[in-house]
């Protein structure tokens, strides 16, 4: 039924995707018992396996990075051979470093998710489980349609996980969340199906790219159809102004959910924009790449602004994930070598980077019960691992060397500055805004006076530390051998400019 | 009479010879044990589905001449429609013994409304399709207001018969004019003799015909603007019986419609006019999605809900149908590519499933919470988990999400609309779409989200038979979208066959 065009391929991505489902079977089997750790612990072992089995394709896949054929590692079957819609999933050096990030992520997030998901467990952890199935496959088809279909079914966990197990405004910020996000697929659909009768060769990506159709229509249905697709991608990013559905969605999730979330959630937008929009329609995004750009600026600066007046712990990191965006958008609308591969890196960079962040407030408000930044202060003395650990992050956020962000930024603005000189200068506020939001951020909770109603709060228990030396040791691997990524990410952007020059 | 014509009818004998054997079971069995009289129809009924699978290939010129056919299309919708029984029945188990007065009747007057079907699904004549238009209609009616305790029933069953018998009689008079302008009854006949005698122009009289034939079945489909009963009559009847008509009842009436529209309104000759009653189609079925979803938007009331919401699926079938009508008028030979009516069946294939579902399911939240307001329901997922699994995705397959057959079927329709220049109609489709996800997602969330109001639960389990219903219908909500190929095909070779 699969076909495996290359010979290494002894590992299959379907593989990757199947076996969350199969965890999810047998935490559906576990019998009535609500209150047994067994989910948590059948979360974990599936997560960690799949982690573990991308990590060997990643290796697999090195030595043959920059090849010819792009797409190793693939699985395909013709679905509905009528409507030329085939089930065709596979790894290029796009999607390979977001595929590695988010069974990463999945795993430490599962360990993070030990008290959260004591609350119906076998439900938490099954949805858990099927949200990993989706996003592999939104990172890894080829095919349109069903890029769109995992597109669609990553929704259904995410609004549980939201609705169920969230804050006070748990449901508001789910409804929005599904709201907005459906919504803006419909722009996406309408694409595809436009797509799909104007080039005629299906939804393969790989053959409506090679038809070469698209490149012939007008600009304006070219904008057009640009412009579909961008909607769906720029909800998701977010970029302003339709971003605003993400503070509400993060403050109210729980933190494993926040994680993934900002760690892989937000990737999918930059995905599918890089994948889809510049792909598909390079003489648009050329045309387009100034607004592109003025609009990742705006991201940055206005969200790093938003940032910096936030009361609450979780919404500076939401608002600064919105401005980190900025970056990327910034990146890939510079549209050269570096750049690319900046906001590549960016993307990488920051789910690892905001995954720190996250968990960092979790830990807090698991102890505290608040995130109100004014009500917290002076915490250094009761957690000083947690203390360190948050300046670490900080500095790791801020973009200092030694770190993968910093690569990405500097990758990034170089690049940019080549295409956008100004706009790249204005841009360069946020770094500065990033570093004053932060660090007041870190000042305004663990320093200060010490505050009577905190003492006795305990430090980070051993899964806490072990969830941020994990992401630690990733975010400076990748800081400071920036090429692991960078080898793997460079052909497929090499690939992509070929394609827009 | 010929052998060879019985074997052709053979499911349908099956299932009268269960209806004759359980109606005079049904006199000798005590009230408590009426599940016995279930099990009987239920019988009948596999028995006759596996005799249909059978005669898949049988095929015959010899017809009773004309007036029940076996072909590939009424072999399928036949299939559907049975299943539609066999899930009704199979959730009723429950149900007709703890609210209904009469037990054993209500089993097998499902049984023969889903035999009125199936002669629906075989006639190639239209006294035949009036036949079993009554003999499905009829024996709704009184399904309606079986429940004699609720005075609201009875309200339900009063309006469904007189909207009915009026419909019916419009229908009647439609064919009588047909049949006064051509002399004959049978179908393909008096396609092909209008088709003569219009020579392309639209008569007035044939005009006036087809109006009141669509307007009768119309009101079968619930369809705007033929829909104004149907809310009323899902909330008063009980829930499987609503499930029969929203599902059962809506596929006998799509087979006449894609029947009648290609042999009469678009006979040879007519090629012209296919294309403006493709318009008015068109008309209806964003009418029918329009006023359906919107309408379901402020529901509060699990079944008012669902009768919103089948009214606008009815109007997405549509959508298939016109997509049918053009692309014929376009490509008169081609059936290869994008078919309209393929698309339209099988999206009611998914349909049967995700809607028995949807209801099955929540008529176990229901019979648990003792009400069918949907902030009664609320938090009940906790206490049926498995449940509230298949309920909430066959409500996600409704609304048209994926992984379930909703998607790709809606996808398909869509398709089909668009590759016959009804990119507008897609385009409703679409956002009809996005606006059904919101009430959809109420449901779910009520389930799901919302803190348990009612203290009362009846925890008394609701069988296996709405257990094997909505296994079955989980089944075929994933099944007909991962082998959505091979079913394409079967549906494709019966639409072949119309």
């Amino acid at each position: 039924m699969f076909v495996n065009p290359t010979e290494l391929n002894t590992l299959s991505i379907t593989a990757l995707m199947v076996i969350p489902l199969i965890g999810v079977l047998i935490i559906a089997l576990q019998g009535k018992s609500e209150n047994t750790k067994a989910p948590h612990y059948i979360a974990a072992a599936t997560t960690f396996t799949v982690f573990v089995l991308s990590l060997v394709m990643a290796f697999n896949y090195w030595p043959y990075a920059g090849g010819d054929n792009q797409y190793l590692f693939r699985d395909t079957w013709d679905w509905v051979p009528y409507l030329n819609f085939s089930y065709d999933v596979a790894v290029d050096g796009l999607s390979l470093p977001m595929v590695v990030l988010t069974t990463f992520l999945l795993f430490i997030c599962s360990l993070a998710s030990w008290n959260v998901g004591d609350k119906q467990p076998k439900l938490y952890f099954a949805l858990f489980l099927f949200l990993e199935t989706a996003l592999i496959g939104v990172f890894t088809s080829v095919d349109m349609l069903l890029f769109f279909i995992f597109w669609e079914l990553e929704l259904i966990p995410m609004y549980f996980l939201i609705g169920i197990w969230g804050g006070a405004r748990r449901e508001y910020a789910s409804t929005k969340f599904i709201l907005y996000t459906v919504l803006a697929s419909a722009g996406m659909f309408i694409s595809l199906l436009a797509i799909y009768f104007l080039a005629g060769v299906g939804f393969s990506y790989e053959s409506v790219v090679a038809s070469g159709v698209l490149r012939e229509l007008s600009m304006l249905v070219q904008v057009l159809l640009f412009a579909g697709f961008f909607l769906c991608f720029a909800v998701k990013l977010p970029v302003v102004p339709l971003h605003t559905w993400l503070p509400d969605a993060h403050v109210e999730a729980p933190t494993p959910v926040s994680v993934l979330l900002a760690g892989v959630l937000l990737k999918m937008g930059a995905y599918g924009l890089f994948r889809f929009n510049f792909g598909l329609f390079p003489e648009a995004t050329q045309y387009l790449a100034t607004t592109l750009a003025v609009l990742g600026v705006i991201n940055i600066v206005y969200g790093a602004m938003l940032a910096l007046a936030q009361t609450d712990m979780k919404k500076v990191i939401a608002y600064s994930s919105v401005s980190h965006m900025g970056f990327i958008l910034l990146g890939l609308a510079s549209l050269n070598h570096m750049a690319f591969n900046g906001g590549i890196l960016q993307m990488f960079a920051h789910g690892t980077i905001t995954a720190m962040m996250f968990l960092m407030v979790g830990v807090i408000y698991d102890r505290a019960h608040t995130r109100e930044i004014a009500k917290l202060g002076g915490l250094a003395q009761q957690m000083p691992m947690a203390s360190s650990l948050f300046l670490i992050t900080s500095f790791a956020a801020v973009g200092v060397p030694g770190f993968n962000g910093f690569i990405a930024e500097v990758l990034t603005f170089v690049g940019a500055f080549q295409s956008f000189p100004v706009l790249t200068i204005i841009a360069a506020l946020g770094i500065v805004l990033s570093a004053a939001y932060m660090l007041w951020l870190q000042e305004r909770v663990f320093y200060g006076p010490r505050k009577a109603v905190w003492n006795g709060l305990k430090d980070m228990n051993g899964l806490e530390k072990f969830n941020m030396f994990a992401c630690l040791f990733v975010v400076m691997l990748t800081g400071i051998l920036p090429f692991l990524i960078l080898d793997i990410i460079n052909p497929a952007t090499v690939q992509l400019l070929g394609l827009l020059g | 009479m010929h052998e060879k014509d019985l074997i052709m009818i053979f499911p349908e004998l099956l299932l009268i010879a269960a209806i004759f054997i359980a109606t005079v079971a049904d006199l000798f069995i005590r009230k408590e044990n009426k599940s016995a009289v279930g099990y009987m129809v239920l019988l009948g009924m596999i028995g006759a589905m596996a005799a249909l699978i059978g005669i898949k290939d049988y095929s015959t010129t010899f017809t009773y001449a004309g007036t029940f056919e076996h072909t590939g299309y009424s072999w399928w919708f036949r299939i559907m429609i049975l299943a539609g029984g066999i899930l009704t029945i199979m959730m009723s188990f429950v149900y007709a013994q703890e609210r209904q007065s009469k037990p054993g009747e209500f089993f097998y007057l499902i049984a023969i409304a889903t035999l009125g079907g199936m002669v629906m699904a075989g006639s190639g004549n239209m006294i035949t399709v009036f036949l079993g238009l009554e003999m499905l209609s009829i024996t709704s009616y009184v399904l309606v207001g079986m429940q004699r305790e609720k005075a609201f029933a009875a309200e339900a069953s009063f309006k469904y018969m007189l909207y009915g018998a009026v419909s019916s009689a419009v229908m009647l008079f439609g064919f009588a004019i047909i049949f006064g302008m051509t002399g004959t009854l049978d179908l393909a006949e008096a396609g092909a003799q209008l088709g003569g005698l219009l020579q392309g122009d639209a008569s007035p009289a044939a005009t006036m015909a087809m109006i009141m034939v669509l307007g009768g079945l119309g009101y079968k489909l619930a369809v705007v603007p033929f829909h104004q009963w149907c809310p009323d009559v899902y909330h008063g009847a009980s829930y499987p019986v609503t499930a029969f008509l929203s599902v059962v009842s809506k596929i006998a009436g799509f087979a006449i419609i894609i029947r009648l529209v290609d042999y009469v309104f678009m006979g040879s000759g007519l090629e012209a006019l296919a294309a403006q009653w493709a318009l008015a189609f068109a008309v209806i079925a964003a009418a029918s999605m329009i006023l359906g979803n919107v309408a379901a938007l402020p529901q509060t009331n699990v079944k008012r809900l669902l009768a919103y919401s089948s009214i606008s699926h009815g109007g997405y079938v549509l959508l298939g149908i016109v997509a049918f009508m053009s692309l014929r008028e376009a490509a008169p030979s081609n059936i290869a590519f994008l078919d309209g009516a393929t698309s339209a069946v099988y999206y009611l294939f998914g349909y049967l499933f995700m809607n028995i579902g949807a209801f099955a399911g929540l008529m176990h939240f229901s019979r648990m919470a003792g009400s069918s307001e949907i902030k009664d329901i609320a938090g009940l997922a906790k206490k049926s988990p498995a449940v509230a699994f298949v309920t909430a995705s066959c409500l996600v397959s409704l609304a048209g999400l994926p992984p379930f057959i909703g998607f790709l079927a809606k996808f398909y329709l869509f398709g089909a609309a668009v590759q016959s220049g009804y990119l507008w109609l897609a385009l409703v489709g679409l956002v009809m779409s996005i606006v059904s996800l919101y009430y959809y997602a109420k449901v779910i969330k009520a389930l799901y989200f919302d803190e348990q109001t009612v203290t009362d639960i009846n925890t008394t389990p609701s069988g296996a038979g709405v257990t094997s219903t909505l296994a079955f219908s989980f089944a075929g909500i994933l099944v007909s979208m991962f082998l959505a190929a091979p079913l394409i095909e079967i549906i494709r070779w019966s639409m072949e066959r119309l």
